[in-house]
């Protein structure tokens, strides 16, 4: 039994019958336990009896039991009570049934208006249900002004005139037109034009226009006879109109308001018991007024209040109306509210949508039976099955259904259209917003099913980014043959697994079934007999016949892996390896199980996980769906989900607490790193307190000190959470889904159980909000880790409240910055595709923006849709000059050469024909020839994989499965090599991109074809074909003949978009991007913005950029040594006299030849002991601007004494005087002087009273604008030591290391005229520099660059063509365009 | 038709360790094991969970293209019944593919590896290429075994 309830000895009743209904003021007060009268809810600390908290509503107290059923808190379900209003009160939400009852029937007598002679309440009679049949009645009574019939009860009717008329037994009296204004109802009187309107007034006395109380709307609804309430749609029995209005009100008990204890003394109430307490003060306000006989104006007065307060205690939503509110402001929540809205208790549901969208489906011989049928459910069909809702006829006429009732009219005929509702199999667009992608629209083939959410596949949601937390989704019906055609042809599911964003699969296998398949295909996974037959019952294909049990005896066993090898198809071959997998692990047969090994369908060997399963390139999906179709991958991700998740029902997973507890030495392990490290910061402190920390280059030292300790935690976190990881075991389940990949990483666990770590605000640690220090809770100047925001605790164990508030702090943060992000990246992706979404690829292969300007000749430069492309392997770029000989050359030279791979014949033409040999070299010569452009050109970073048409390995190792080519020696091919040399050559002029015999053409189609071919005479190299694949005939033609078939499936078609899937490909990733990344994680001290800040300057082609930069090449004699780069920097660097100065003083200090400085009283006299130059000592000013300089950064900057001497008298000529000490002195000092040049002797004392302030200003004038060395705007330079790997003959990539610079501040043109600079290198991040600078040229890769940086930054790829386009869109017109709102 | 036609290969071998790179799985094993006759050497994967193995237990090993007894291909497909099989003989047998023979060292004395997966379950058989001539690739075996 279950012990949540307790025991009853009630029998079990079953529930017949759900009635809905309207309570009745009596129903109201029979089920209250207690007539509320107070509004307070406490009195002197105790619930107040006949208070809103009333102890007969149920107990609010742990303590004490219900004094109405006497159970304790957690058994009551609280009890009722009830509010005796004043007056009667509107009900909010009855207020439009009220006015349509209120219309029907006559405002004096209570009798339905409408005659019931008449045509339209006759048809009204015949409907049966009831909300359809009020509607009509409404529609009946409307337009009448009179309660018409015989006056045999009435006799009073006012109206004489009144024609004799039938029984209806009306009163004859004018009925007002009716409206509601807000909660008020109105009753206006037309004013009645009589055919003897001479000496008739009004009838009455009464206003035109005058409000209605709820009290006079409720005499007359209950005046309505049971009869007519029957009529008007409402079972007297469970519905008497008059119930519509409140006269009592329910009082809901405690439990649907609970009260928050928030000390022990005080209580906060919820919303509905403010409202409640509201009302019954108003309620009682108005009670007295009423008792004490006020004016009637002053009672409708507080009626009104108690009126909206009633109404607000419903629906603080109304239109129209202001909202109720706490006394914070918060409109408070009303009963409606808590019922509706997507954070309610029932969802915004879209009624039953199959039978709402229609298709327009064409009446044919072959349709027309089914048709008929559907015309004949018409709009509402019977259950389980679709109608239609209108008939089109060939000359365009619209039958509804819903108002069709002859069945003549139901007929069809050939060419008619019949709008059916949506069957099994129809195709409909789905969308979820926002729309970054094409795939955020796709197209589906539906099945309709009972309730009311739309259901997807799994593996479906990571391209439209869906959950199933409440989103929503938008469904479209395409309405013609060609629309329908599109979405089937282009838009499909399985057409858009592929995409042309990074070429690679957008849908993998996700969640639960991504879990099971690492689990079934574990190497000790065994299925019974029993379970293996289920799980073939899940399987589509299934014809009968169980596949072999891998082990037979003891007993029949079947292995995971066996199932995949039913839903494989049998075309794949692949190599993986598990995302576990270490290069450690060699060889074929690895011990963990890590090498993922799929030959002809068959899973020989290995785990699967996310990188197999999942969308990366490569992996099972993407070679599905590239060799066998994009039907046969939607199969597969179909089939796995089904059968493995079967499979994992019988095989339960589940997580708890439990997995993420370490053991006792792990923990202590964990404890010791975080304690070292905290240690360690410790130590930087002192360091730092005692200006001993070393200062790193470009950084202050509490910089170097705030790097050095975020670098300590940041290791202790990382070093924490790996002994934590390390620590669990095989079995852990939260370890499963992290090494399944299907959720959770390494972080997730070293938060979890080793220690949460550093919190970040703006990128630092938090910073001091109170007066030095973070929190009260710390003392001043605390730099230490704690006091900064680090959270030693994990998840786990808890975090201290302090750690808890930086925790809060840095997660605030988060969240503001992704709702910043949103926006942010929106009008981006807007912008993007404003400006490209014309762009096309044209009928002449050119990409053309809808002006016809010419973006590019050739899209991407190849020609390629990005969909078919692939990364693949140039192997002869790296080689070593002997390894390219071995794998390319025949060495028939050789005179003993005989080659166990070639047949005898064949080795015989090598040798001894000579025009044979001639080919060969030739061949060779060529690849050699590839070989050098490759590595001097086109891959000069010595980059060897690449994304390029037709994946060449794989193709060969298809063909090596489906002919059965054995490795083994002495398997010879029957190829003559001069064959394979033959059919490559012949099968690349067949390759054409550009087609067309004049100069242009074949020029464009060497160059598009360029690259290709090199991968192409590389990989199917003669020897190789014969060596290394040892393809037969068979074999090798096959290989040509699918080359051929693939690379012109890979042409991008004519028509295609390009321009809107470049945005979107760019745009999107934006959006996944997190707006502040701060810094370099590195340890470069240069810092450059990135991540959306930057994306917008280079979008924008902004001016002024927020880390302007140069990166400074330079010369090899330079770049050797750090010495010599330093000499560089030094010649760069922007320096002023005051980054050299410590001090500067004024004196007074009357005597030139001497000092009243004791200091430089020596050099100076030294100085004049023997002048460099003589002046008149008359002339120089009592006054002294004495500067002293660092030595340091003299020495730094490379500055002597008498450099900067020479430039101030340069600067000043013979208006100054300096003089200096020796560079080996203990200070470094300047003194200047100013020269006055006819001075007349004897008006010293006035001049030198104006020298002072001249020297002041001479004194700042000389700091920043003397500039003593360098080029203006480069701030700061920094050296840095760079790995450079350039091509090689013989040793193929040779990586060298090389100094270089990188700067603070742009000036490219005056550091390039540098002669130490490689000019030719050397590039700027600020592309309008480098088109004044450079050029257009130089700007677009430039701008191609730093596109590349933003994007690849955060781990994302983009294939080249879309950003291509991008470039090529700011840049064709001669000069840079920024992508702006100008372009709509 | 006589057994010794089914059977392509057959020797002794004496377990020398298990899971020679450590334990990594509960129900498998890996044992490492060399022949008598053949000088073969062997890792093999032994669901050890319904046949345990231990070192220097001692059995025979064959290796068999079908458990037919009159030699008919096997049909790759599960058969139920109590027919009489060359596995009556045997005490753990599993179903697997040759996926690789490979041959390694110079032109005297080249040893052929051959790679077997039984559904997952590895074999890597080294020896003499004369003893593996017989097999070819992606053949379906059985492997049969016996303790002594």
């Amino acid at each position: 039994m279950d012990t949540r309830f307790p025991y009853s000895p009630a029998e079990v009743a079953k529930v017949r019958m759900v009635q809905f209904g309207i309570l009745s003021p009596d129903e109201i007060r029979q089920m209250s336990v207690i007539q509320i009268e107070h509004s307070e809810t406490t009195e002197r600390g105790k619930p107040k009896p006949g208070g809103l908290s009333d102890p007969r509503l149920g107990t609010i107290d742990r303590k004490m039991k219900c004094e109405t059923c006497t159970a304790n808190m957690a058994e009551c379900p609280g009890h009722f009570g009830h509010l005796e209003l004043a007056k009667p009160m509107f009900h909010i939400g009855f207020m439009k049934t009220v006015l349509s009852i209120m219309r029907c029937v006559c405002f004096n007598c209570s009798k339905i208006l409408a005659d019931e002679e008449d045509h339209k309440f006759k048809q009204a009679l015949k409907i049966k249900n009831p909300k359809s049949r009020l509607k009509k009645i409404l529609d009946a009574c409307k337009n009448k002004t009179k309660c018409e019939g015989g006056d045999e009860i009435d006799v009073q009717g006012q109206d004489n005139e009144e024609p004799v008329k039938k029984s209806r037994g009306g009163c004859g009296a004018q009925q007002p037109k009716l409206t509601i204004e807000g909660m008020k109802m109105i009753a206006e009187y037309k004013v009645q034009r009589k055919k003897s309107d001479d000496q008739e007034q009004l009838p009455e006395p009464v206003e035109r226009k005058q409000t209605l109380t709820a009290e006079r709307v409720l005499s007359v609804l209950k005046r309505i006879s049971d009869e007519d309430c029957q009529l008007l749609g409402l079972d007297p029995k469970y519905a008497r109109p008059d119930w519509m209005i409140l006269q009592v009100l329910p009082i809901p008990p405690p439990p649907v308001r609970p009260s928050v204890m928030m000390d022990t003394s005080s209580r906060s109430e919820d919303d509905l018991t403010h409202q409640l307490a509201m009302i019954i003060r108003h309620n009682e306000n108005l009670r007295r007024q009423e008792r004490s006989g006020a004016p009637a104006h002053i009672i409708s007065e507080f009626a009104q209040l108690l009126q909206f307060h009633v109404a607000t205690y419903f629906d603080n939503e109304l239109p129209g109306q202001p909202r109720a509110t706490q006394r914070s402001g918060r409109p408070i929540k009303s009963i409606c509210s808590r019922l509706k809205a997507k954070e309610g208790r029932i969802r915004g549901v879209p009624w039953s949508i199959a039978l709402n969208l229609t298709y327009p489906e064409t009446v044919t011989p072959y349709n027309i039976e089914r048709l008929k049928e559907l015309v004949e459910y018409g709009p509402h069909p019977p259950p389980g099955k679709t109608g239609a809702k209108y008939i089109i006829r060939d000359d365009g006429q619209r039958l509804d259904l819903r108002y069709l009732k002859k069945s003549s009219d139901h007929h069809l005929e050939l060419g008619y259209k019949v709008e059916r509702h949506l069957n099994d199999g129809d195709f409909v667009l789905f969308n979820r917003q926002p729309s970054l992608h094409k795939m955020s629209i796709m197209g589906h083939r539906i099945k309709i099913m009972p309730y009311s959410t739309f259901r997807l596949n799994l593996s479906v949601t990571s391209p439209y980014n869906a959950d199933f937390d409440g989103d929503e989704m938008n469904m479209h019906v395409p309405q013609s043959f060609e629309t329908r055609a599109e979405v089937l042809e282009l838009m499909m599911v399985p057409k858009c697994i592929v995409s042309p964003q990074s070429n690679r699969p957008v849908m993998g296998i996700v969640q639960d079934t991504l879990l099971g398949c690492r689990k079934i295909t574990k190497r000790d996974t065994f299925i019974e007999k029993d379970v293996f037959m289920n799980i073939l019952m899940w399987w589509e294909d299934f014809d009968g016949k169980v596949p072999a049990p891998t082990i037979v005896k003891p007993r029949p066993l079947w292995t995971g892996k066996q199932v995949f090898n039913l839903i494989i198809p049998k075309q794949i071959n692949l190599i993986r390896t598990a995302a576990w997998h270490m290069d450690s692990e060699r060889g074929m047969i690895t011990p963990g199980d890590t090498l993922v090994r799929i030959e002809k369908g068959e899973l020989l060997s290995g785990t699967l996980c996310k990188k197999t399963l999942g969308t990366s390139s490569g992996s099972l999906i993407h070679v599905i769906w590239e060799e066998v179709g994009p039907d046969a991958a939607r199969k597969f991700l179909g089939h796995t989900q089904w059968l493995v998740n079967y499979w994992l029902l019988q095989n339960a997973f589940s997580i708890g607490i439990g997995d993420t507890i370490a053991d006792a030495s792990t923990m202590e392990k964990i404890n010791e790193t975080i304690s070292n490290a905290k240690n360690e910061v410790k130590d930087l402190i002192r360091k730092a307190q005692n200006k001993e920390l070393e200062a790193e280059p470009g950084r202050t030292m509490m910089e170097s000190f705030e790097n050095r300790v975020n670098q300590v935690l940041n290791k202790a976190r990382d070093d924490a959470g790996s002994s934590a990881q390390k620590s669990l075991s095989e079995s852990n389940n939260l370890k499963a889904m992290v090494t399944a990949g299907s959720k959770g990483s390494f972080i997730n666990i070293s938060q979890m159980t080793a220690c949460v770590g550093q919190q970040n605000v703006e990128g630092k640690r938090i910073p001091y909000g109170f007066i030095d220090r973070t929190l009260p809770h710390f003392t001043k100047d605390d730099y230490g880790p704690e006091s900064r925001g680090f959270v030693e605790n994990s998840y786990l164990r808890g975090l201290t409240p302090q750690e808890f508030f930086f925790h809060a702090m840095g997660g605030r943060e988060g969240l503001i910055d992704t709702a910043v992000k949103t926006s942010e990246t929106g009008y981006i992706q807007r912008r993007l595709v404003k400006a490209m979404e014309d762009i096309m690829v044209k009928y002449d292969g050119t990409v053309r923006n809808s002006l016809g300007d010419v973006i590019q000749f050739l899209y991407g430069e190849d020609g390629m849709d990005s969909v078919w492309i692939e990364s693949q392997k140039l192997d002869s770029l790296k080689m070593k000059k002997a390894e390219f000989d071995r794998v390319f050359r025949y060495e028939f030279d050789d005179e003993d050469w005989n080659p166990t791979y070639m047949m005898t014949d064949h080795v015989e033409d090598l040798r001894n024909i000579r025009e044979l040999r001639d080919v060969f070299d030739a061949e060779v010569q060529k690849l050699e020839a590839d070989r050098y452009q490759l590595g001097t050109e086109i891959a000069t970073t010595g980059d060897n994989t690449w994304p390029m048409p037709v994946n060449l390995k794989r193709l060969i190792w298809n063909a090596q499965k489906t002919f059965k080519i054995d490795t083994r020696i002495g398997r010879v091919s029957d190829i003559h090599p001069m064959e394979a040399v033959e059919a490559v050559d012949k099968l690349q002029e067949r390759l054409k991109v550009v087609p067309g015999e004049d100069l242009l053409s074949v020029e464009a189609q060497k160059n598009a074809t360029l690259f290709f071919g090199i991968l192409l005479r590389s990989t199917l190299a003669s020897k190789r074909v014969l060596q290394e694949y040892r393809l037969s005939r068979e074999a090798f033609d096959w290989v040509i003949g699918e080359i051929e078939s693939r690379f012109l499936q890979s042409l991008v078609a004519p028509g295609e978009m390009i321009g809107c899937v470049a945005a979107q490909s760019i745009g999107e990733p934006a959006t996944q991007m997190t707006l502040n990344t701060f810094h370099y994680a590195g340890v470069s001290a240069k810092n450059v913005t990135l991540g959306v800040p930057r994306l917008r300057e280079i979008i924008n082609v902004a001016k002024k950029i927020k880390t302007p930069s140069l990166s400074v090449y330079l010369k090899p004699e330079f770049n050797k040594t750090k010495e010599k780069a330093k000499n560089v920097q030094c010649a760069l660097e922007y320096t002023t006299l005051r980054s050299v100065t410590q001090a500067t003083e004024v004196w007074y200090d009357p005597d030139p030849m001497s000092t009243i400085i004791e200091e430089d009283a020596d050099f100076v006299k030294s100085y004049y002991e023997m002048p460099d130059e003589e002046v008149a000592p008359e002339k120089i000013s009592p006054w002294l601007l004495r500067i002293e300089l660092n030595r340091e950064m003299m020495i730094d900057k490379k500055l002597n004494m008498a450099d900067i001497a020479e430039k101030i008298n340069h600067e000043f000529d013979d208006d100054l005087t300096c003089i200096f000490n020796d560079d080996n002195a203990e200070k470094l000092i300047l003194r200047i002087r100013i020269m006055n040049d006819e001075a007349p002797k004897g008006e010293l004392n006035d001049e030198s009273a104006e020298d002072d302030v001249f020297l002041k200003k001479i004194e700042s004038n000389m700091l920043t604008e003397m500039a003593l060395r360098g080029i203006p705007d480069i701030n700061k330079v920094f050296i840095k030591n760079a790995k450079v790997s350039s091509f090689d003959e013989s040793e193929g990539f040779k990586t060298t290391e090389e100094w270089m610079l990188d700067t603070e501040g742009v000036n490219l043109l005056a550091v390039m005229c540098n002669e130490n600079v490689d000019a030719r290198k050397t590039t700027s991040n600020h592309l309008i520099e480098v088109i004044e600078v450079i050029g257009i040229e130089a700007v677009r890769r430039s701008l191609l660059d730093e596109l590349r940086v933003v994007i690849s930054f955060d781990g994302s790829y983009v294939n080249y063509r879309h950003l291509a386009i991008l470039c090529d869109t700011m840049t064709y017109r001669g000069h840079l365009m920024a992508i702006t709102a100008s372009w709509y | 038709m006589s057994s010794s036609n089914i059977i392509m290969f057959e020797d002794i071998f004496v377990v020398d360790k298990l899971d020679p790179d450590g334990k990594k799985f509960d129900k498998v094993t890996r044992i490492e094991a060399h022949s008598q006759n053949c000088d073969m050497f062997m890792h093999l994967d032994v669901n050890t969970d319904v046949y345990p193995m231990f070192v220097n237990d001692k059995f025979t090993m064959a290796l068999a293209h079908t458990l037919n007894l009159d030699g008919t291909p096997d049909t790759g497909y599960y058969t139920q019944g109590g027919r009489k099989t060359l596995a009556d003989k045997y005490e753990y047998v599993m179903h697997g593919k040759l996926y690789q023979i490979q041959e390694e060292g110079s032109r005297r004395a080249t040893r052929t590896e051959m790679v077997i997966t039984f559904g997952g379950l590895l074999m890597l058989l080294k020896g003499d290429p004369s003893y593996v001539s017989q097999f070819e690739l992606d053949q379906r075996l059985f492997c049969l075994i016996r303790k002594l």
